[in-house]
């Protein structure tokens, strides 16, 4: 089996140690590197991995004064004599009259005085324990002197005392799983086997010039092993997947189009059919704006506009409200592509298929599933012989091109579109019907104000959802916040 | 997005027949009401705005009994003229205009209408009504009023009555039109529909006795309980024909509980209504004009079926043309056009063909989007990351992060987060925001965007242009003047244009690194070395240096 370099340090030092070793105590060996392989290792069978459960113990800060200024006892210790009355004691410096209580206390555990009266005076008198103890030091002191230094782990033989310590607040204990490596007789046999002696592991430009290397055997490289991930400079998936929609409506004849992201309200809304006191409209689905304050309507449409929505147009009989030119002059933030359908169609002489795929914006707030910018691909087909099966055609085929098999359709309303349907792709991963926009084919009341006066089929349908399912997403947001890591390791498939 | 919550016993019992879930949910789909969940017995399903004829489970079963072929064609609408008058006071024109009202006697409540009748108020006033505004119903019982009843504004001061408690809370006192704005919680509720109007409307009855103020409270002398039989109803509003078809609505579920509608002569100072109205109007349309419409064939004997089956009243008129009653209560129908989906509907969308048409067209890209196309492989080719980050921001991260004084930007006025309140007219501060958030990730990072931006434009219909960036930025140590520079040098050879520099000031840019790129001698763009002050107000520690360009002049050497 061939070793990498690395790997042989690691065995090499496992060897070395008796009996199983943390990462941190073998010689020579980067801890974080002797983690990585010693997992590969184990994967070979060369050593095996283990977890142990270490106790440690900490100093608190309380540790930390006691270690520093002695144990209250001991401190209470230095100044007592013979008959040291009680009282003298609650002055101790540094010490509080509650601390001095709980010194007594260890004084009287440790047998270092007697309590005794001197006339009415309540004295304390040093035994012969505690002259002893003068000179002497506890094991919790030395404890406390190792803690001070660093956290240490618990043994049986001091448990005990630093249940004491840890009762007087003075340090912790805690548990800590800790990985531990053993090498195995494979591991050693592979050790010994693997002879590097004679091996270059880099070829040089000085081999080539001297033609040295052909003196030298190269050593082999484990191939399984795995390397750092490397960052490429990629396109982003959405955009990628924008290139696939594009592409497909270009092969299909469609021409491209775009339409500025601030519109006016007669655009978004008005010239599509929407009623001004219309839901969508409000304040709660729709941005508008401050600056600019206000658009200039197109003087020729206006009239006929105002007509569909009051009286109708064409054998329809409209809305029946007051239309209002202020309204309609409000610029928003577009709600749909559809505004840059309504104006292509202004212009526009038929046959005519057109399509863009672009940003709408909606007063929503952030999260998840809702963006509160998002792109749309929108469609129109402007022909004397389009029909709704013909839309129901496009768009099955838009689906299936994607990549969907399956697509099937469902009623829905539009106020721009009658015949108005939802499509729905099968997603096998979920095995559900997804809907993915809304589809149509333009009222009279849209078209004719605007100079059309055959059939338009027409769609506006999302593109962050399919995305998001494609690549099993579950946070829109993921699109719009381009982590690196995600960037880089992304599907760029659909 | 309206919905609605029913009995599914109680669907089946007003359809006469049971079904199982999954296929009720497929033929309710397929009708044009989704299902959006069933629990138990309750199914909720959602109706669109244009159908608020179906936010009953009356209104469903009404139309699930055509598709099913149970009862098809139009729903009688049986009426019986009363002789109870309303005299609507001039004192009412500009207050809230517009009344029209109903009668139904022999009505038996049980649970399920009650609840119905509960449902399409709270529904109708959401959706229809425009939040009462429009349109709003009043029901009463009958049995407490006396005729005629008259409909008058008074000053608020003058209205006194006890407001209907609602359930749950206590009885309420007497109180005048003022206070029950301020103190019923109705009336807190829609307080915007009268708060700014001299008078408030109300309904009386002979007697002196309130019977409501529209649109916020009936008053308690006339509440409906369960053992009331015979109804009074009205519907205010501003505009006559929505309160028409909300009135014809309410009527329709009325009769299909079993209830005899009357009818009630309604005085106008200048003019008598007789409401409800409740025949149908018709439309004659050619079954070639439909079929063109939806690429089907169908004979005229099969496109009638279908409308029959949506109950639509169908009547032949000669070879290959109909005539079609609509039913008083489709507020839908402003069009031949909203048959032919009738018709598509009733056929069914999974019984069509989907097929393309042979419309000639040849396909055409935008010329931004192809030079879009060139830069980015040109940038990925060089390392560069493609990102693609929100066009809404703000002024903190737009300007004075940025290191320069607020410009006119456009701006939204109802933002919803002080995140997203303007339009972006540069990209680049969301370039180095997005290097602000990888900043565990290490570096070197590089990464650009190809993206709009918005600026304002007089010029312009919108009052803004949109522009096409590219705008590129590279951190780290290796993040240099001279490194950007060989970037932007092999970009002007990949697009074929000449380029010249020209030393630049600019704020973002640490002084004398940075520089003004011409294509063909047109100014499209900058870049350089950015300023530590933005870098530490980006909380960042590698130097960046950043390219900002106009994509149009830096591919055409002009703007179009």
């Amino acid at each position: 089996m061939e070793l990498h370099p690395k790997e042989r340090d690691i065995l090499a030092a496992l060897a070395a140690t008796d009996g199983p070793a943390r990462p941190e105590e073998l010689e020579s060996v980067d801890p974080t590197t002797a983690r990585r392989m010693g997992y590969w290792l184990s994967q070979k069978g060369l050593v095996t991995l283990e977890e142990r459960t270490l106790e440690e113990a900490r100093i608190t800060e309380e540790g930390r004064l006691a270690a520093s200024n002695g144990l209250i006892e001991r401190r209470l210790l230095t100044i007592l004599t013979k008959k040291t009355p009680l009282e003298d004691l609650f002055r101790t410096e540094g010490l509080s009259r509650e601390q001095v209580k709980i010194g007594l206390g260890w004084l009287r555990k440790r047998k270092w005085a007697t309590i005794g009266r001197d006339e009415d005076v309540t004295v304390l008198t040093r035994s012969d324990e505690g002259t002893k103890a003068v000179d002497g030091t506890l094991l919790e002191e030395e404890i406390l002197v190792k803690l001070a230094i660093g956290p240490i782990a618990v043994t049986d033989k001091e448990r005990k005392l630093l249940e004491t310590l840890v009762h007087r607040s003075m340090a912790t204990v805690s548990e800590r799983k800790e990985l531990v490596l053993t090498i195995t007789d494979e591991g050693r046999e592979t050790l010994e086997s693997s002879d590097d002696e004679g091996s270059v592991s880099l070829l040089t430009p000085v081999m080539l010039e001297t033609g040295s290397w052909r003196n030298v055997s190269f050593r082999k490289y484990d191939v399984t092993l795995p390397v750092p991930p490397t960052r490429p400079g990629r396109k982003h998936p959405l955009p990628v997947l924008i290139d696939r929609v594009r592409r497909i409506f270009l092969d299909m004849g469609f021409q491209e189009a775009r339409g500025p992201f601030v519109e006016s309200s007669f655009w978004c809304f008005d010239a599509l059919f929407q009623p001004q006191d219309h839901p969508a409209r409000e304040l709660a689905d729709t941005f508008y704006m401050k600056n600019p304050a206000k658009t200039v309507l197109p003087k020729k449409i206006v009239p006929k506009v105002r007509s569909a929505h009051e009286n109708g147009t064409a054998g329809s009989s409209g809305w029946g409200y007051k239309w209002s030119e202020d309204v309609s002059r409000r610029p928003v933030l577009r709600t749909h592509t559809t505004a840059v359908s309504a104006r292509r169609l202004s212009e526009l002489t038929p046959p005519a298929k057109v399509f863009c795929v672009d940003r709408a914006f909606r007063n929503e707030t952030l999260d998840y599933k809702h963006l509160m910018e998002f792109h749309q691909v929108e469609g129109i087909v402007v022909s004397e012989d389009v029909t709704f099966n013909h839309l129901l055609g496009y768009l099955k085929e838009f689906y299936q091109r994607l990549g969907f098999d399956k697509v099937r359709f469902r009623p829905a309303y539009f106020p721009y579109t009658e015949m108005s349907v939802e499509p729905e792709v099968w997603m096998p991963s979920r095995k559900s019907w997804i809907e993915l926009g809304g589809a149509g084919m333009f009222r009279p009341e849209v078209t004719e104000p605007l100079g059309i006066e055959c059939p338009v089929l027409a769609w506006g349908l999302g593109l962050e959802r399919p995305a998001m399912l494609a690549l099993e997403m579950d946070d829109m947001r993921t699109f719009y916040r381009n982590d690196a890591d995600w960037l880089a390791d992304a599907p760029g498939v659909f | 997005m309206a919905t609605l919550t029913f009995d599914l016993p109680d669907l089946f019992k007003l359809i006469g027949k049971k079904l199982p879930v999954d296929e009720l949910s497929a033929i309710l789909a397929a009708m044009g009401v989704p299902v959006e969940g069933v629990e138990g017995d309750e199914i909720e399903v959602e109706v669109f705005p244009n159908r608020p004829d179906m936010l009953s489970v009356e209104g469903v079963a009404r139309n699930l009994r055509g598709i099913l072929g149970i009862e098809t064609g139009l729903p009688a609408t049986p009426l019986k003229a009363s002789d109870l008058v309303v005299e609507v006071d001039p004192s009412t024109k500009d207050i809230r205009p517009f009344i029209v009202c109903g009668i139904a006697r022999n009505v038996t409540f049980d649970d399920s209408f009650i609840r119905s009748v509960m449902q399409i108020q709270e529904k109708l006033h959401a959706t229809h009504c425009r939040k009462r505004r429009k349109a709003s119903i009043g029901i009463y019982d009958l049995d407490t009023i006396t005729g005629p009843i008259r409909y008058v504004a008074l000053e608020p001061g003058m209205i006194e009555f006890v407001p209907l408690s609602l359930e749950g809370e206590e009885e309420y006192g007497t109180m005048s039109g003022r206070e029950i704005l301020i103190k019923h919680s109705k009336g807190r509720d829609y307080a915007f529909t009268l708060e700014d109007l001299p008078r408030f409307p109300i309904l009386e009855d002979a007697n002196g006795q309130v019977l409501s103020m529209p649109p916020i409270i009936n008053s308690e002398e006339t509440r409906v309980s369960e053992g009331t039989t015979n109804l009074f109803f009205d519907v205010t509003g501003t505009d006559l024909k929505t309160i028409c078809q909300v009135l014809n609505i309410f009527c329709a579920l009325l009769t299909d509980r079993g209830a005899d509608v009357g009818s009630v002569e309604v005085r106008y100072p200048d003019a008598i209504m007789v409401t409800p109205e409740l025949a149908p109007s018709t439309m004659e349309v050619d079954v070639a004009y439909i079929t063109g419409l939806l690429g089907i064939t169908l004979s005229d004997k099969e496109v009638a079926e279908r409308l029959e089956r949506m109950r639509l009243g169908v009547k032949k008129k000669g070879k290959g043309r109909l005539e079609v009653s609509v039913p008083a209560f489709r507020t839908d129908v402003m069009h031949p056009m909203d048959l032919a989906e009738d018709v598509a509907i009733g056929h069914g969308y999974d019984n069509f063909e989907p097929s393309l048409p042979a419309v000639a067209t040849v396909g055409a890209p935008l010329p931004i989007r192809d030079a879009g196309d060139v830069v980015r492989d040109a940038l990925i080719g060089h390392g560069f990351s493609e990102v693609i980050t929100f066009v809404l921001t703000n002024p903190d991260r737009l300007f004075t992060r940025m290191g320069e004084e607020q410009r006119p930007v456009a701006t939204i006025a109802n933002p919803n987060s002080s995140e997203f309140t303007v339009v972006r007219d540069r990209l680049l501060p969301s370039l180095i925001e997005t290097l602000e958030r990888n900043k565990r990730h290490g570096y070197p990072q590089r990464l650009f965007e190809v993206g709009d931006i918005v600026v304002l434009d007089d010029k312009a219909d919108t009052g803004t242009r949109n522009v096409r960036r590219l705008d590129g930025a590279m951190a780290g140590t290796d993040a240099t003047f001279a490194a950007l520079k060989a970037v932007v040098e092999s970009l002007g050879r990949t697009l074929g244009r000449s380029m010249t520099f020209e030393a630049v000031d600019e704020k973002a840019f640490i002084p004398g690194r940075a520089a003004r790129v011409l294509v063909e001698g047109a100014p499209a763009g900058v870049f350089g070395e950015i300023h530590p002050a933005v870098l530490e107000s980006f909380a960042l520690e590698v130097p960046v240096a950043a390219l900002e360009f106009d994509l149009e002049v830096l591919y055409n050497g002009t703007q179009a």
